[in-house]
């Protein structure tokens, strides 16, 4: 009895065995039959995910009609190699379409990059252009300013740089202290040398030819000192004057005439330009005449 | 053993027939001509792709077209033509892939000098 329940437990597990190895054997023929369907598959989804996708479809349209034919021939083929074989093919060619579509897509934002970089570099020039042109008016501006200032103090300009001749108005005749009303008068080369601080100074006398030389180049320095003296006082650099006295041999009018004397009775401060200084003038402008010997002066 | 016997044993007519009827088979399944024109279309594809800087920027692509190429050829040598012109279709999709690869990676790595470009750029111009 027990070797027959035996026999038959043994009967039992030699049918399990029996169908387990069917079971198996059947999968294995299902895998075998579906191996090429399984490539075929995964390339038909690759294709409808590639379609799908707006910009590969848009980017790569031949490339996807071509993995659309590979899918169709591999659909209708029956040999299972060949149907790997359009398959592989259709895999590839949507590959192909989605590396041209990333390809485009980098081009196209490259593009527009250099596109907004020129049209900075662009902006960039104009603003510099705009900047040079604001600075060459401002410039300008003060150029402008400069030469108005300069008209204001009747400057003229000479090879010595720009000369100012202030008359006989800053002092009385024959004496070397400014007249009251000089500082009025000299204000604003005052404030023409704080407003140009780069800017030096000569200040030279001159007399007329009316008693001796000595005595009015004497005089003609003491009164250039003066003025020195009066433009330190209102803070101008002492280091930036320089002060001269030419007495008489620098005339600008004849010294025969009561008005020609009083034009050679003169203050004149020079503003040279940066170069260094040119003394009044290497031949003086009226031949200075030989004077009669008349003592006294101015 | 037996088959052999038994295929002593048909009559001579009929192994007249079988003969033609294998050989037409054969050169049914192997394809009447090589595959040359699809070898030098695959070639071309892997020289286009190698002049792309394929071999830099998609080495695994431009291996596997240049080993299909390899075998197509060998195929084409012992005249297993429908294996070759396997080789060969799937060579030339491989180095399509390459070349198409390296295109992509380089207008990449193009995009991103520009875009460093525009960076210093926008730096500059801020700064001023």
């Amino acid at each position: 009895m027990l070797k027959a329940m035996a026999s038959v437990h043994i009967d039992q597990k030699s049918a399990l065995w029996v169908s387990r190895g069917l079971i198996v054997g059947v999968l294995a023929l299902v895998a075998a039959c579906a191996a090429p369907n399984s490539a075929l598959r995964q390339a038909q989804q690759s294709y409808e995910k590639a379609r799908q996708d707006p910009v590969v479809a848009s980017q790569s349209p031949l490339l996807l009609h071509e993995a659309e034919q590979a899918l169709r021939q591999a659909e209708a083929a029956r040999e299972e190699v060949e149907i790997n074989h359009l398959a592989y093919i259709a895999q590839r060619r949507v590959e192909v379409a989605h590396a041209e579509s990333d390809r485009k897509t980098a081009e196209r934002v490259a593009e527009k990059q250099l596109k907004e970089r020129d049209e900075i570099v662009l902006e960039a020039r104009t603003r510099e252009t705009q900047a040079a042109l604001a600075n060459a008016a401002e410039a300008d501006a003060v150029a402008a300013a400069l030469a108005q200032e300069l008209a204001a103090l009747e400057a003229k300009q000479t090879e010595r740089g720009l000369v100012l001749t202030l008359g006989d108005v800053l002092f009385d005749y024959d004496r070397a202290s400014l007249k009251s009303g000089a500082q009025q008068n000299l204000y604003r080369l005052v404030t023409f040398l704080k407003e140009h601080p780069e800017q030096n100074v000569l200040i030279e006398g001159h007399t007329d030819s009316k008693g001796s030389e000595f005595y009015n180049r004497e005089l003609a320095e003491d009164r250039a000192q003066a003025v020195r003296d009066l433009l330190i006082g209102n803070g101008i650099g002492a280091e930036r004057i320089t002060a001269s006295g030419y007495g008489e041999s620098y005339p600008v009018a004849t010294n025969d005439t009561v008005a020609g004397r009083q034009q050679n009775r003169r203050g004149e401060i020079v503003l040279p330009s940066s170069e260094p200084g040119i003394a009044p003038s290497s031949k003086p402008r009226i031949a200075p005449r030989v004077e009669s010997g008349i003592e006294g002066s101015d | 053993m037996k088959q052999v016997h038994s295929n002593k044993s048909r009559p001579r007519w009929r192994r007249l027939i079988l003969i033609p009827a294998v050989t037409i088979t054969l050169t049914g399944c192997a394809g009447v001509s090589p595959p040359l024109d699809t070898v030098s279309t695959a070639e071309m594809a892997l020289n286009r792709a190698l002049s792309a800087q394929a071999a830099r920027y998609a080495p695994l692509e431009v291996r596997l077209a240049q080993e299909k190429l390899d075998r197509a050829k060998s195929a084409v040598h012992v005249e297993e033509y429908e294996e070759a012109r396997r080789q060969a279709e799937q060579a030339e999709v491989d180095a399509r892939l390459a070349e198409a690869k390296a295109l992509s990676e380089r207008a990449r790595q193009h995009g991103e000098e520009v875009e460093q470009t525009m960076d210093t750029l926008k730096k500059e111009a801020q700064g001023q």
